[in-house]
């Protein structure tokens, strides 16, 4: 296996994504946005937001329904269903005041709330934080981030450090709804506001990206998945994305995503995309059916990006016949126009140089599965390249295709055990009687290989190794592996 | 009577009648033939013999009264009846069974006066003079006597062994004990018993007896003063069988004593206390290196109280035996006469008396594992301990540790008689005899273990049963299955799952199949002994057992990664069919299909389409892996 070592599928010398860790501390945020607009001397400034947050405090009305909560949580406690979802999700204010619930609603246990708020600052009395309770099969996940608090009960076998990083996800969510100052701005102002009412129709982007947290490997492995393409179409692509958009100033990134999978990415020199914005841009454009229709111009704040302010989205499907969903996004808060031109100027140079049909094309292949590819033992695996955050599964094989819930659990458990803090793993090899994993974690690459139970010790190693083999020949097809700029 | 004062001795409840002591009648005993002659007027009003039982019937003859019989003794073979008239010759008459056919007479060397005479030998006759001993043989059909052999000393009197044709002769009024060995055709001496010396030692204090198939030379020591009188047991078991003072009894009483030899038991009767005691020198006791010193096994009991049936003219009425009287004359080895009654007895021991007296069970053991029919009284005995309410584990185990230091010497010497011995090595002596009470786990198994085994005794059969089973862990034997299966059930009816899984997990129970099935259907009352039946198993190696096992509970996988040899690849893919996992399915049919060994068993055995249609149906989008091989 050492041979293979040398073997980093993937790997190239820049990446338009931030590498990242899975767990790193999110609290680290860039202020990217006025070094933009500094460098291009532009004096926008985020008085909006300011205005904005004036006009909540005179919007502010009471919350009536408070009186009857108590005589209804008892209908939660008694309801089977409620309680036997396997897992929870609550946001509240550091005040208590509930914000979000995953299920029913959240006004009707508005006392769990409470509760939930007492445990948070009977902790922090101490000048502690509390993360986590136990009991029996079920953990109570907090995460305390002013101005809100998020805390997960959770019945699933995912760790804590996991269930911190969903959390991290939802709050990174609201604040790319909001942006992270002017949520702290709000609360300074006015401790007991109720944020639900800016935050309508962000309940359905959170509900979203929970679900799609837990069925996409991506957001355990902190990578995004690339659309395979030749890298002449790739590079095709990219070139005309640069070349239609080289007279805009200020746009910062332009990606171009299809069925989850990212086709290209480019960006302002000096820039980079964190995979965890991009997880939340991806959520955005898979929960927004309307994208499909319209041309979109929205505010989105990349919370790792620049917490502090918005950028500004241009959000279109290129065209009918292709559903690649392009997002342009800029600082300027007034150039829909100019990139809406710049759009049909990429699109038309993609239909010239036919890549929407080679886009098609792979979007309608059938993934291989592990099968087709000449690795009859190995049911599935994840490859992801550390240095440019990608990540590349086959397409789901026999058996999973009828349980791919536990596939990820897999996934996920073993991921933990190469990045559990206290006790990481290099390499992890583990038979039970329903399936063998060999997990493999080097300074490139982690891997994710799922074997047949009977797999013995040495087969799954020759396996693994022809597969870093196989990847590798593929890797221009599979991965990105240049990142070009403006 | 209560049981503890219960006497453990008794006199034989037929004993032989003859005629007793009058004035024309005499008796003799020959304690070769141990036969009672009643001679009726020097043999003139006729003779009448009558051996040990009174089932053996009595030889009648007359002879001529030559005079007062001194002694009178068949030879061995009864062919030639001896009797001895003078100090100076023993008449010798030939015997056909009835009467007496011929007489010779066959004089002692000059000058020597005759003590007595003894039947060396079928044909062989030795006269004891006081100057030493003469051996003949003896011719009926020449009527004549063939001189073979003497030997000079000087002799006071002697004292004859007939099983151990040992003769001891005294000089020196006694404090010279000299044994002599009687072999056909010649005699020997062997080395003087050492005792104190100058110390006299009368007739009558001398027993010979054998004890645990040693001849010993008992004598009898009274001591002056407070001291009270002590039995020196000198056995010949030094080189050359020269005799070595080896145990001491301790009497703790004085006056006057019989001793008798039951059962290798030494018997000492006190006849002031009217009273008996008992010792056994295979016990432990207090030892100075060399000697041992015993007490009395139990405390002194008078003989069970017997009574004669006399016919009456109307009735028959009893005479009440008197016990201990001055007429008893004591004979080896358990005989007790009493002349003047016309009586003759054998002294017997009622062994479970005897056991209820000695109140330590480990002693109990001891003593009862050396007597001939000690068996069922000491599994009766381990049984009544066992089944007391707080019985002492203590005790029982080491008790089970005598019991099992007999089986496995005798195991063990049975086995050597098995193995082959190395060409050159001389081969096995003899065949070792078994040891007279042989305890094996069986035995333990059916005459206490099992009779434990009752609800309310349930406690009682675990400690039992632990504690043999630690005693025969102790001496190396390994336990049979039966002991095994009884402790694991025992403990399972006694819910002590956990002791179960450590005796099984440190080796207290020795692994077999059978235990392991026993296991595997516990599995329903305790989840644990499955798998500990498979641990079982896999220590055995028995692979196939395993694969059994996993296959009924469903982890056909773990069957197949155990081994893949032999296996009905029918059998897996139908159990994995029905276990409606489709995953599992996928795995066994895709593990058969890889196996270059059975790959070729789907395109020949049609019956196994089947199941690549159901994998078709479970998953219908991966038909390439069925099809690809």
């Amino acid at each position: 296996m050492a041979s293979n070592c040398e073997v980093e599928p993937g790997a190239a010398p820049e990446s338009a994504l931030v590498t990242t860790d899975s767990y790193e501390n999110f609290q680290q945020m860039s202020s990217s946005l006025e070094e933009i607009k500094n460098s291009n001397f532009t004096s926008s400034t985020q008085d909006e937001f300011l205005d904005n947050c004036n006009n909540i405090d005179s919007d502010l009305h009471v919350n009536c329904s408070t009186v009857s909560v108590s005589s209804q949580d008892e209908d939660y406690i008694r309801d089977e269903e409620w309680l036997g979802k396997s897992k929870h999700i609550f946001v509240l204010s550091s005040a208590g005041k509930p914000i979000y619930s995953r299920y029913g609603n959240e006004d009707r246990f508005a006392s769990y709330f409470g509760i939930m708020q007492a445990l948070v600052s009977f902790v922090q009395a101490d000048d502690d934080s509390i993360r986590s309770m136990h009991a029996g099969d079920t953990k109570f996940v907090f995460l305390f981030r002013e101005p809100l608090i998020l805390v997960a009960v959770s019945k699933t076998e995912e760790c804590t450090s996991q269930l911190t990083a969903q959390l991290n996800y939802v709050f990174n969510q609201i604040a790319s709804m909001l942006t992270l100052s002017r949520l702290v701005k709000i609360y300074e102002q006015r401790r007991n506001y109720d944020l639900r009412r800016l935050l309508t129709g962000v309940e359905r982007l959170i509900d979203h990206l929970l679900d799609f947290s837990e069925q996409e490997p991506a957001f355990t492995l902190g990578a995004v998945q690339c659309l395979p393409l030749t890298s002449s179409v790739r590079d095709a692509i990219s070139s005309a994305i640069v070349q239609s958009c080289s007279k805009i100033k200020n746009l910062v990134f332009g990606i171009l995503l299809a069925n989850n999978q990212l086709i290209t990415l480019v960006r302002m020199k000096k820039y980079c995309i964190h995979p965890h914005d991009l997880h939340l841009i991806f959520n955005l454009v898979q929960a927004s059916e309307s994208l499909k229709t319209a041309e979109i111009w929205t505010p989105l704040c990349l919370p790792r990006f620049d917490a502090s302010g918005f950028l500004y989205g241009h959000v279109s499907y290129l065209a009918e016949d292709c559903q690649a969903c392009l997002l342009l996004l800029t600082v300027e808060r007034d150039a829909f126009f100019s990139l809406s031109e710049a759009k049909q100027r990429i699109v038309e140079r993609l239909r010239r140089g036919n890549c929407l049909e080679a886009i098609n094309e792979s979007l309608n292949t059938k993934e291989e599965t592990c099968v087709d590819i000449g690795f009859p033992e190995l049911r599935h695996y994840l490859y992801k390249c550390k240095s440019t955050a990608q990540f590349h599964q086959p397409s789901m094989g026999a058996p999973y295709t009828i349980n791919c819930k536990r596939l990820l659990d897999l996934y996920r458990r073993a991921h933990y055990r190469l990045h559990c803090p206290t006790r990481p793993l290099k390499l992890l090899f583990e038979r039970t009687s329903e399936d063998a994993l060999l997990a493999w974690d080097t300074r490139g690459f982690e891997l994710y290989a799922i074997l047949e139970p009977l797999t013995d010790t040495g087969n799954a190693i020759a396996t693994v190794g022809r597969l870093l083999n196989w990847i590798k020949k593929r890797e221009d097809k599979l991965f990105q592996l240049n990142a070009p700029t403006f | 009577m209560n049981a503890s004062t219960e006497p453990y001795l008794e006199l034989s409840d037929n004993p032989v009648r003859f005629e007793a002591v009058n004035q024309v009648t005499n008796v003799f005993f020959d304690d070769s033939n141990k036969q009672v002659f009643a001679v009726r007027s020097g043999g003139a009003m006729g003779v009448v013999v009558k051996g040990s039982s009174e089932d053996i019937p009595a030889i009648n003859f007359r002879m001529d009264d030559k005079g007062p019989v001194i002694s009178i003794k068949f030879s061995l073979d009864h062919n030639v009846l001896a009797v001895q008239r003078t100090t100076t010759s023993v008449e010798f008459m030939n015997f056909n069974g009835t009467t007496i056919e011929s007489e010779y007479t066959q004089n002692c060397k000059k000058n020597s006066s005759l003590l007595g005479f003894v039947w060396a030998q079928n044909n062989e006759v030795a006269l004891i003079t006081d100057h030493g001993i003469e051996l003949y043989m003896v011719i009926p059909e020449k009527k004549a006597l063939k001189h073979l052999k003497t030997t000079s000393a000087t002799v006071q009197w002697f004292v004859w062994c007939s099983r151990n044709k040992i003769a001891l002769l005294a000089s020196s009024h006694g404090s010279h004990l000299q044994p002599i060995l009687f072999k056909p055709g010649t005699i020997s001496k062997l080395s003087k018993v050492e005792t104190e010396p100058g110390r006299m030692t009368l007739e009558r204090d001398v027993t010979l007896a054998t004890l645990y198939d040693v001849p010993a030379v008992l004598i009898l020591r009274h001591q002056s003063g407070p001291q009270t009188a002590e039995v020196h047991v000198h056995t010949l078991s030094g080189p050359g069988q020269a005799p070595v003072k080896s145990h001491v009894l301790r009497l703790n009483l004085s006056g006057r004593f019989a001793i008798n030899v039951v059962d290798d038991l030494i018997l000492v009767h006190h006849q002031a206390s009217r009273s008996s005691q008992v010792f056994d020198i295979a016990l432990p006791g207090e030892s100075d290196g060399t000697v041992t010193y015993h007490k009395a096994v139990a405390p002194a009991r008078s003989l069970k109280p017997t009574s004669l049936k006399l016919p009456g003219l109307v009735e028959p009425s009893t005479h009440k035996c008197e016990l201990y009287s001055p007429n008893w004359v004591v004979f080896q080895p358990n005989i007790v006469i009493d002349a003047k009654l016309g009586c003759l007895w054998h002294i017997k021991l009622c062994l479970p008396v005897l056991c209820s007296q000695i109140s330590d069970l480990p002693l109990c053991t001891q003593l009862t594992l050396k007597r001939t029919c000690g068996k069922d009284v000491l599994l009766k005995l381990i049984l009544e301990h066992a089944k007391l309410p707080k019985p002492s584990l203590h005790k029982l185990q080491e008790s089970s540790n005598h019991i099992n230091s007999v089986y496995r010497s005798w195991a063990e010497a049975e086995l050597q008689m098995q193995t082959a011995s190395p060409p050159g090595a001389p081969p096995p002596s003899r065949p070792p005899s078994p040891p007279r009470v042989l305890i094996n786990q069986a035995d333990i198994y059916q005459q206490v273990l099992q009779k434990l085994d009752k609800e309310d005794l349930l406690q009682n059969l675990e400690w039992t049963l632990i504690s043999y089973m630690t005693s025969l862990s102790e001496f190396g034997i390994p336990a049979e299955h039966t002991l095994n299966e009884l402790l694991i059930t025992t403990l399972v009816r006694r819910n002590k799952f956990t002791a179960l899984m450590q005796m099984l997990q440190y080796g207290v129970v020795a692994d077999s199949k059978p235990l392991a099935c026993l296991l595997l259907s516990l599995g329903n009352l305790h989840p644990a002994a499955s798998q500990l039946a498979l641990d079982m198993l896999a220590r055995l190696g028995a692979n196939e057992e395993i694969q059994e096992v996993l296959l009924d509970q469903g982890q056909l996988l773990s069957a197949l990664k155990l081994s893949q040899e032999g296996v009905s690849p029918r059998k897996f893919l139908e159990a994995a069919q029905n276990s409606g996992d489709p995953a599992l399915f996928h795995s066994t049919l895709f593990c058969f299909k890889s196996s270059a060994q059975y790959a070729h068993a789907f395109l020949k055995d049609e019956r196994l389409d089947t199941f690549i249609q159901h994998y078709k149906s479970l998953f219908p989008d991966s038909s390439n892996n069925s099809n690809s091989k």
